[in-house]
């Protein structure tokens, strides 16, 4: 790629165009600079950081707990993975275990999890293709989910649901019936769905063929999840690396070989049949355990039940020092990942021996993946670049954080 | 457990004399590596038949301050062939000047993805890669000054923002392309 | 006008002594319109047409509120467009940083009189959760802004009900000034 030079622009070869930060199809606040020769795309570089919020740093002004109302906020589509994620990492640094029904309802919010952010996924990326219908549908299906996070959360998306050492409190009794009530509509959906796209000549000739990166580079990329299961790697780290008892459950990896967008949208679909029926299995195992069993008892790390507040000095005590001081975790450092919606996100927590992290550095999987959209998009028309963005399936809260 | 003490003789093989100190924390394997020798401890790491770390999950640096030496770089790799992780560390020394950034050498074509995750680390924390291609800031605006994640650096920046600090309206083409 | 290219934003100071902008007058340079002023607020309400500037968690409410249970379209709201050229309500729905800031003010410049802003969430109102280095503690220290929704995010109703808040300002005659300047002193004085 020669280096772009003003002579090029006078004699009319090369463009420069600005896909500025306010664009409809960048999916939030990314500015991409196009070198055009054309409609040809031949060189093209990210410039992200208008939505950088500096969450690192605010991490370690909070005590653990306090963090917890950060994340939702950074990959704002799947609030729930990135509380997951968090609690996961503070768990392994503290080494306790999370009661069997806490986890269940942790599976459980986490493929709801995904769903919602696969639906609204397919909806911006149809819309931006130019299927505006399927975004209509999608997000009225979505709707039912936010349902259910308020059901459960109390609020439709920044939930602050999942705690250090299970979930804040005990799932609604409507809410058995209402998830299984979507879950088992769920398939019609996508089925729906796929009927609008997946055959549609107009869809498969703006999508097949394009956005290719080969394994290799792929691989080192850093690139995990969706993308590069449609590369024909069979990785999850639901199954590479289980956590919160993904062991127990029973699901299929989806895998494609193509490495193209339409590769990657197969992927992905499939992907919400396996949630759907995840969260039924989910739903079972917590009919199975003792009600009420959400929280893991510990005299430091978690708080007091609420009815023994009142009835112990002891626990008040630790009760008055958790929700204002917060606990003091055990000095060093823990990394703990979960298979999000967009690949691998993971939190990595350093602990001096305070109530407040040292650092918490976030893993996030779009600012990975964002990172390979010029190798996929250098040679295409400029057409294809908003089908490329909508295929990494990128949130700009989790590039810039 | 068992498994992870393997584990860890396997990436203390195949690091071999470059290994510092290696220890399990918290479920995971920690190596301690020279600055100096990171880009080899990664290669070995890599191309080592028994651990085959093709994937490099993240990159970052912790500042200890005021413990000496001040900062850790710390690269987290992952195996899609044995699902296995290891958490290489470097210990880096502040230069104890403003001006000066502490250095290391870069790891971006080893990893393509260290590209981005340097330039981050560049950006808020202040480190130096020898040999990036393009080492300028991505999170922050070109003109910012200082290095937020740094202990020293207010969380809400009343240092940074003076009243009277300019900042340059919309970037014209010619200055801000990064072509 | 100066040329945009050359103008500077200062940040302004982090003490909060902003004037209060009470002055709900049409002022010097604008056209006023008697007999048919009622009419032409009237349209002017029932068809306003939003830009797409979504920046983060909000803007996701922002399409909720578009879309089919709340139905922002029988507001006549449901027209977003992308051009700041065409758009006469500019929804700063999420959390703005010092980097964003100088393009916010640049489509808000862009926009043709007239026009509103609503700050839609609390970073957008006040810094929100992140008061941190990178985020403007307000946006209205960028833009004037009319209607302020708290929320985090709002639900869509509650962005509903601003909006409908804003149509009735508009309608009393009591939007702001199309050449007001914002509340933050943007010109370093």
């Amino acid at each position: 790629m020669s280096k772009f030079t003003v002579e090029d622009q006078v004699v009319g070869k090369r463009m420069v165009l600005n896909m500025g930060p306010q664009h409809p199809s960048t999916h939030g606040v990314l500015r991409l600079v196009l070198e055009l020769d054309g409609e040809r795309v031949v060189k093209c570089v990210p410039h992200i950081g208008y939505l950088h919020t500096g969450i690192e740093k605010l991490s370690e002004e909070h005590n653990y707990t306090q963090n917890i109302t950060h994340y939702p906020r950074m990959d704002y589509l799947s609030p729930m993975n990135n509380e997951l994620a968090y609690c996961l990492a503070v768990e392994k640094l503290i080494g306790l275990e999370v009661p069997a029904r806490a986890s269940y309802i942790r599976v459980a919010m986490h493929e709801i999890t995904r769903c919602m952010s696969h639906l609204f996924w397919i909806g911006s990326h149809a819309m931006d293709i130019g299927a505006a219908t399927v975004f209509l549908y999608a997000v009225q299906e979505r709707e039912m989910l936010l349902d259910l996070y308020e059901m459960v959360g109390g609020q439709r998306m920044m939930t602050n649901y999942i705690r250090i050492g299970g979930v804040r409190e005990d799932v609604p009794e409507e809410f058995d019936e209402h998830a299984r009530k979507w879950a088992l509509g769920f398939p019609k959906l996508v089925d729906m769905i796929q009927g609008l796209l997946t055959k549609n000549p107009i869809w498969t000739n703006r999508t097949q063929g394009i956005g290719y990166i080969d394994r290799e580079t792929c691989v080192s990329y850093g690139l995990m999840g969706p993308l590069l299961r449609a590369v024909g790697v069979s990785q999850d780290l639901r199954k590479d690396i289980p956590y919160c008892r993904y062991e127990e459950f029973d699901f299929e990896v989806p895998m494609r070989e193509e490495g193209d967008i339409f590769a990657r949208y197969e992927v992905r679909l499939i992907e919400m049949y396996e949630a759907a029926k995840l969260v039924l299995q989910a739903l079972d195992r917590i009919k199975e355990t003792a009600p009420g069993d959400t929280m893991w008892e510990s005299d430091h790390f978690a708080p007091p039940k609420h009815s023994e507040v009142y009835a112990d000095i002891e626990r008040n005590i630790h009760h008055f020092k958790y929700w204002t001081e917060g606990f003091k975790s055990p000095r060093g450092e823990a990394y703990a990942s979960v298979e999000s919606s967009k690949g691998e996100l993971g939190f990595y927590v350093v602990s001096d021996g305070g109530p407040k992290p040292l650092r918490v550095k976030i893993r996030g999987p779009s600012f990975v993946n964002l990172a390979a959209l010029p190798a996929m998009i250098e040679g295409h028309l400029i057409a294809d670049v908003a089908a490329a963005i909508g295929s990494i399936d990128i949130v700009l809260g989790e590039v810039d954080r | 457990m068992t498994d992870l003490h393997d584990h860890m003789a396997l990436v203390k093989s195949t690091l071999g004399n470059l290994a510092g100190e290696l220890l399990i924390e918290n479920g995971a394997v920690l190596a301690y590596v020279e600055p100096a020798s990171i880009r080899d401890a990664l290669e070995r790491l890599q191309e080592g038949s028994d651990t085959l770390m093709d994937v490099m999950s993240f990159m970052t640096a912790v500042d200890y301050q005021p413990r000496e030496p001040r900062f850790e770089v710390v690269y987290e790799l992952f195996s899609t062939a044995t699902h296995q992780r290891v958490r290489v560390k470097c210990r880096l020394e502040d230069t104890g000047r403003e001006d000066v950034l502490p250095e290391i050498d870069t790891v971006s074509d080893i990893f393509l993805t260290a590209n981005w995750h340097e330039r981050e680390c560049f950006d808020l924390m202040g480190i130096h890669f020898r040999g990036h291609p393009d080492l300028r800031r991505i999170l922050l605006p070109e003109q910012w000054d200082g290095h937020p994640l740094r202990k020293e650096y207010p969380y809400d920046g009343k240092r940074a923002w003076k009243p009277g600090t300019t900042v340059v309206t919309s970037a014209r083409m010619e200055g801000d392309l990064g072509l | 006008m100066s040329d945009p290219a050359k103008r500077m934003i200062n940040a302004p100071s982090m003490d909060d002594n902003r004037p209060y902008i009470n002055d709900w007058s049409p002022g010097e340079g604008a056209f006023l319109l008697t007999q048919l002023d009622w009419l032409l607020r009237l349209a002017q309400t029932n068809s306003i047409w939003p830009l797409t500037a979504g920046l983060a968690c909000c803007a996701i409410e922002m399409m909720c509120s578009a879309s089919a249970r709340f139905d922002q379209a029988r507001f006549g709201m449901e027209v977003y467009r992308a051009t700041p050229r065409q758009a006469d309500l500019l929804i700063v729905s999420g959390r703005l940083s010092w980097k964003m800031a100088p393009i916010v003010r640049e489509l808000w410049e862009e926009m043709p009189h007239p026009k509103w802003v609503v700050s839609m969430g609390a970073c957008a109102s006040c810094g929100g959760v992140f008061q941190t280095y990178s985020i403007v503690p307000g946006v209205d220290a960028i833009v004037p802004v009319d209607v302020y929704i708290p929320g985090c995010p709002p639900r869509p109703e509650a962005l509903q009900d601003g909006l409908i808040k804003l149509q009735n300002k508009i309608r009393s005659g009591q939007a702001k000034n199309p050449f007001a300047e914002p509340a933050g002193r943007m010109d370093g004085t």
